[in-house]
């Protein structure tokens, strides 16, 4: 078999656009005895799996758990984290039977894969004299009468946030059992409890925490993270104590090699480059060409199945090619992703192409080389694409094949910030008005609230006395009586803020739910005549009930797709904090975000021409959140000497710029934030700013103010950092702007010029210029 | 910043849209047990302490002759050897009950369960010199929830025997989960006679349904006047939490009250009529009703005469069920002559005016097919049954009309060539 690393270096040679070669260097293995105290029924199973010594960090894990610290681990793939949690639990288990621990996964297919391996452990314990240790999942799988044996039975419940949100805690009682001896709460994968989810989660922890005080326990809580900036304040965040971090793996590293490659410029005027997926393509068959196994990352569902398509064309000749490429997203049933994640560990799958579906910790082995076709969208994301390619011993190799969009090309010509950026920051915020009041309506049903109770930061009292007013609790006998039929809990969905949604109908041949879009995105993905995507299958929207929550849609062909056109109006409502002075000044407050789809383009599929549009009249959407604003001064604007049709070219580009290199910033999806200027138009779903064909343009204020707001009622916590990251935020901008190589734009930097203005380009880099001379004098 | 409350106020009105009006009344904080003093006295009862818990006792007593619907009050209490076997499998080994039956009922604040419904009305009712008790537990506050346990679990361990309506699945799990909230062992392990599914097969022809005051109404021609009706119970708890008036609990008190009579009168009837058999009952939906439980428990005899009575003398629609019912249950015993009568006698009592065949009529004509194809060997007939099934079945059952009919043609064709018994067991596990 060829090494990873001469295939790398072979594409690299052959290729002029590769713009880093990143050796990172192999590490050996780190070990520790097992701890003596540690059952000797427990290392003898380990010991049958081939066990028979701990990597620095599971010992240095275990022994926090078991001495009653709480823990966060920071391991990358591959490095055996689940021991880590595991050790502890079955040893306490073993110590004392009527110990219980409970499980949380972000995913049920995560909580399935980890049980395998449970149940295997729990085997060997048993063989080697330790009893029956009952291990089950509890989800919305878990057939309704397996669940009384599940609460009277299992000493480990593996389950997710949701189940313990909504078919848990609010039947404590009949978890007695459960939140009487819970000695463990493990958290795996806890990087993916950030934003909204994070936010939930930290609330249902608040939660966890007030029945199992009612019940006399005080369970530790074991954490696993990839690598992220903040593990242990996210930990601590979400868990409201302190933790203590694990973050020196002892677990042994292979050789492996990073490329960053940027497909060549096809169009130098208008800045268009090949395709990226047709890159990606190339690359990935001269690695299995090679007989290397592969993982490509896709960025969404629609290019995983291009992808798959693409390479199982490329390999048409060979026998057998079919099975050996496959493809992997959300969507798939689960009996066909248990086939494929087999079929990756005994190699007989070459090549997987997924979306981050396969980013989580699903066990496929080791493969030799992973290729991501377009950025992550963060570093921490990107490490942990990377590291589902590497064995603990040999090479491998993980190739970054940058798209056009400004983020990617941000990164893939500064590979030095990649390589020497610490990765994001995951934000939470457990005080949003919105989900606390939420999961305190929950938590009053669970537990009538005392008097003098707290809960989160936020005076609780206050909160009680407001859900008061409106008749859902009642102040009796010193406590906060729930005074609802309801089950406050039904009411709350865990992955958004709101559990409003749409649901789209094929009315093609007789009428079919296919999907559902949640509430703020609804008008912009299912307005009249929108091209509706699912698993490559076109669908064109014919009627939008806003009211009645659904949109019919039927199945087209045709050879392009919308863009919504969103005109959003920010107010300031509430200004927290503000810096710089004269021409710039910059903020971050509290504002009323109104916001209206007005009208869409149609952008043709490959050459993303705009080959039309159509107005729309939709109803408005409202929301409060947080956003960081910057202010351009009269006198600033007035030192551009350009007119005003191209300042405000200039201002939208570097709006759009901004808004892209935000998230770059913070650990956030692009549709975190929100982008608005003084009231100009901004198309919605795509990336690309500025006034369109068709629509009238608008006229730029004296003063323009640009708006980076939290996608989300209430807000997330985006605002507050970004405001903190002000000159960076800027800093980084014009680095993106300035060495972009195109002429007057393009869609990596201010914004294709057939959307923006021939000028664009020139007045935001000079905007720039100013915003930081400002800086500088100041 | 703008403050804290009226940030949250927008929140709370604002969700969800076309939400419940804020309930506004005067609010009243109830203070400890001066409160529920109060309350006691203006319901007319007496505080039942528990450590600091305190909840409202309230005892009330038919005499042994006074009347409920048609009986006295004295004729409803169940003698020690009631055959309760008969309604439930699982009792069947007790048969003596002679020490304290126990009638239970709740009242509670939701019906979605979880560990914020609460149950704020605890009801038992027993026979005491020939008279009927009431005693029920009311929780001025959740703070009385631990004396409310207190009592009831003195009640249920003197008692023999609990007997609920729809208790399996509501009233013992709820309480299950209040003794579980308070961390204490719940004392509901008694044996535990719901009287709903016998009802149910009973009385599944009431027209009203199987509800308590449906039937108290059908079968005991009891006529309650203001009842307060069940939906309503949770709103007015709160209301009386909020208001601390217990004039707006009164009537959910006597509907508790009532509920427990009715089910003592109802549980009395079922034993009377399972005893006396279906001579006894007054309509022939009854009698099919019998049938239902003496199958059940396993008595085909009786069964089998019940519903002979029941098809001798009811309307069409009562005559056919039983009918089919008893076909099923002669076929059982391999009287397949006397069961193939039957299921003719079904499709004979078919209702004239509408031309297709319901499910019943299906049921029969399948029957028969099997019967004369497999039993009586008249494949002409056997063809006429299937022949009808096929045009009036969709989907599976017309496929299988269709294989039904080739086969029998087969059959005609080979006749005498060959046995079929090949086929025999495809049609027998049909019941």
């Amino acid at each position: 078999m060829f090494a990873a690393h001469e295939a790398a270096a072979r594409i690299g040679d052959d290729d002029p656009h590769v713009t880093a070669v990143k050796r990172l260097a192999p590490a050996p293995a780190i070990f520790e005895l097992f701890p003596e105290t540690l059952d000797p029924r427990l290392q003898q199973a380990l010991r049958t799996r081939g066990i028979d010594r701990l990597y620095h960090h599971q010992a240095d894990a275990i022994a926090h758990a078991l001495a009653g610290r709480h823990a966060v681990i920071v391991t990358p793939t591959a490095s055996g984290k689940t021991l880590c949690y595991n050790a502890p639990v079955l040893h306490s288990i073993l110590n004392d039977p009527s110990t219980r621990a409970l499980y949380l996964f972000p995913t049920k297919a995560l909580a399935q894969d980890q049980l395998a391996e449970l149940h295997q452990l729990a085997e060997r314990i048993g063989e080697a004299g330790g009893g029956d240790i009952g291990v089950f999942t509890y989800d919305g799988d878990t057939p309704q009468d397996a669940r009384r044996a599940v609460r009277a039975r299992a000493h480990v419940v593996l389950s997710n946030p949701d189940m313990l949100h909504s078919g848990i805690l609010p039947h404590h009682p009949r978890w007695a059992k459960l939140f009487e001896n819970l000695k463990f709460v493990v958290i795996d994968e806890l990087h993916a409890y950030r934003g909204v989810f994070g936010s939930h989660l930290a609330n249902i922890l608040r939660r966890l925490h007030r029945v199992c005080r009612h019940y006399g326990s005080s369970p530790v809580f074991i954490c696993s993270s990839a690598t992220i900036a903040n593990p242990r304040e996210l930990a601590e965040r979400l868990v409201g104590a302190p933790f203590s971090l694990v973050d020196q793996n002892g677990a042994p590293r292979g050789e492996k090699f990073f490329l960053f490659i940027n497909p060549p410029v096809v169009n130098p005027q208008l800045g268009i480059r090949k395709s990226y997926l047709a890159e990606t393509r190339r690359i990935a068959t001269e690695f299995l060409k090679r007989g290397l196994q592969a993982i490509v990352f896709a960025q969404s569902r629609l290019s995983t199945e291009i992808l798959t398509t693409y390479l199982k064309d490329a390999f048409d000749g060979t026998p057998g090619a079919s099975d050996v490429i496959r493809g992997y997203r959300g969507g798939y049933l689960p009996l066909r992703r248990r086939e494929i994640e087999r079929g990756l560990r005994t190699g007989e799958v070459r090549c997987v192409v997924s979306t981050n579906a396969l980013e989580l910790g699903i066990d496929i082995g080791a493969l030799d080389v992973s290729v991501m076709a377009g950025y992550p969208g963060s570093i921490a994301a990107t490490w942990q694409r990377a590291g589902r390619a590497g064995r603990r011993t040999g090479r491998s190799a993980a190739v970054l094949v940058a798209s056009s969009a400004p983020i990617d090309q941000f990164v893939i010509r500064h590979p030095e910030y990649f390589f020497g950026a610490s990765p994001e920051h995951a934000l939470v915020n457990p005080d949003n008005l919105h989900i606390l009041l939420d999961h305190v309506k929950c938590a009053a049903f669970e537990l009538p609230f005392t008097a003098d109770e707290h809960y989160g930061t936020v005076n609780v009292q206050d909160v009680l006395t407001v859900l008061a007013e409106d008749g859902f609790v009642h102040q009796v006998d010193g406590q906060w009586q729930w005074m609802q039929e309801s089950y406050p809990a039904d009411a709350v969905s865990l992955r958004s803020v709101t559990s409003d949604n749409f649901v789209v109908v094929d009315v093609t041949d007789g009428e079919r739910v296919i999907g559902e879009t949640d509430f703020t995105s609804g008008p912009a993905t299912l307005h009249e005549k929108a091209i509706y995507i699912v698993e490559g299958q076109l669908f064109q929207v014919e009627r939008f009930d806003f009211d009645g929550r659904k949109a019919f849609v039927r199945q087209v062909d045709c050879d392009y797709y919308t863009d919504a056109i969103t005109y959003t109006k920010v107010t300031i409502l509430d200004t927290f904090a503000g810096d710089g002075v004269g021409p710039s000044a910059y903020y971050h407050g509290e504002v009323h975000v109104v916001s209206r789809v007005v009208g869409f383009k149609k952008i043709k599929f490959y050459t993303n021409e705009n080959v039309g549009s159509g107005e729309l009249d939709l109803p408005e959407q409202q929301m409060h959140t947080t956003s960081y604003w910057l202010r351009l001064s009269p006198e600033l604007m007035a030192t551009i000497p350009f007119n005003n049709a191209d300042k405000r070219d200039g201002v939208v580009g570097l709006a759009h710029a901004m808004r892209n290199v935000a998230p770059l910033l913070l650990m956030c999806d692009s549709h975190d934030l929100g982008l608005s200027i003084d009231g100009l138009p901004v198309e919605g779903a795509s990336r690309i700013g500025g006034t369109s064909r068709g629509m009238a343009p608008a006229e730029l204020s004296s003063e323009p103010t640009i708006f980076i707001y939290d996608n989300y009622p209430g807000g997330i916590g985006f605002s507050e950092p970004l405001f903190g990251l002000h000159d960076v935020l800027i800093a980084r901008t014009r680095e993106l702007i300035d060495e972009c190589a195109c002429e007057s734009g393009c869609p990596s930097c201010v914004g294709p010029e057939g959307a923006t203005g021939p000028l664009a380009k020139a007045v935001a880099s000079r905007l720039l210029q100013s915003l930081m001379a400002a800086r500088a004098a100041a | 910043m703008r403050d804290l409350t009226s940030r949250l106020r927008e929140i709370v009105r604002q969700k969800p849209p076309g939400a419940q009006p804020p309930a506004r009344e005067l609010t009243y904080v109830p203070d400890g047990s001066d409160a529920a003093h109060e309350a006691a006295s203006r319901l007319g009862g007496r505080l039942h302490r528990a450590g600091h818990s305190h909840c409202v006792v309230l005892d009330r007593r038919w005499d042994a002759g006074d009347w409920y619907g048609r009986k006295q009050v004295a004729t409803l209490e169940l003698e020690s050897d009631a055959p309760l076997g008969l309604f439930d499998r699982r009792l069947s080994l007790q048969s003596d009950w002679s020490s304290r039956i126990v009638f239970f009922d709740i009242e509670t604040t939701g019906l979605s369960g979880g560990a914020g419904t609460l149950a704020f009305l605890a009801g038992c009712g027993w026979f005491e010199d020939g008279g009927f008790h009431v005693r029920q537990f009311f929780l001025v506050g959740p703070a009385g929830e631990r004396a409310l346990l207190d009592a009831l679990t003195e009640i249920f361990q003197s008692a023999s025997l609990l007997v609920t309506y729809n208790g399996r699945t509501f009233d013992v799990p709820t309480m299950d989960t209040r003794w579980a909230f308070h961390r204490s062992e719940s004392p509901t392990a008694v044996p535990h006679f719901d009287m709903l599914p016998p009802a149910r097969r009973l009385w599944s022809d009431a027209p009203a349904g199987c509800s308590l005051s449906a039937l108290e109404r059908e079968v005991l021609g009891v006529y309650r006047l203001r009842d307060v009706p069940g939906l309503e119970i949770p709103s007015r708890y709160f209301q009386f939490l909020r208001t601390g008036n217990p004039a707006v609990v009164d009537g959910v008190i006597e509907h508790n009250r009532h509920d427990l009579l009715s089910l003592a009168a109802l549980t009395a009837h079922a034993v009377w009529l399972a005893r006396e058999g279906p001579d006894a009952c007054r309509e022939a939906s009854e009698r099919a009703g019998l049938g239902r439980l003496y199958e059940n428990a396993g008595d085909a005899d009786r069964a089998a005469y019940a519903y002979k009575l029941a098809a001798d003398s009811g309307g069409p629609e009562v005559r056919r069920t039983a009918l089919s019912r008893l076909a099923v249950l002669l076929r059982r015993q391999d009287r397949h002559q006397e069961s193939a009568a039957a299921w003719q006698s079904v499709l004979e009592l078919a209702p004239r005016e509408t031309g297709a065949l319901g499910p019943l009529d299906r049921r029969a004509a399948l029957a028969l097919a099997i019967h004369h194809e497999h039993r009586a060997r008249n494949l002409d007939l056997a063809r006429e049954y299937a022949t009808t099934l096929r045009s009036e079945s969709t989907g599976r059952a017309r496929q299988d009309a269709e294989y039904r009919l080739r086969r029998l043609e087969r059959k005609r064709t080979s006749r005498g060539a060959r046995k079929d018994l090949g086929f025999r067991e495809l049609d027998l596990d049909y019941g």
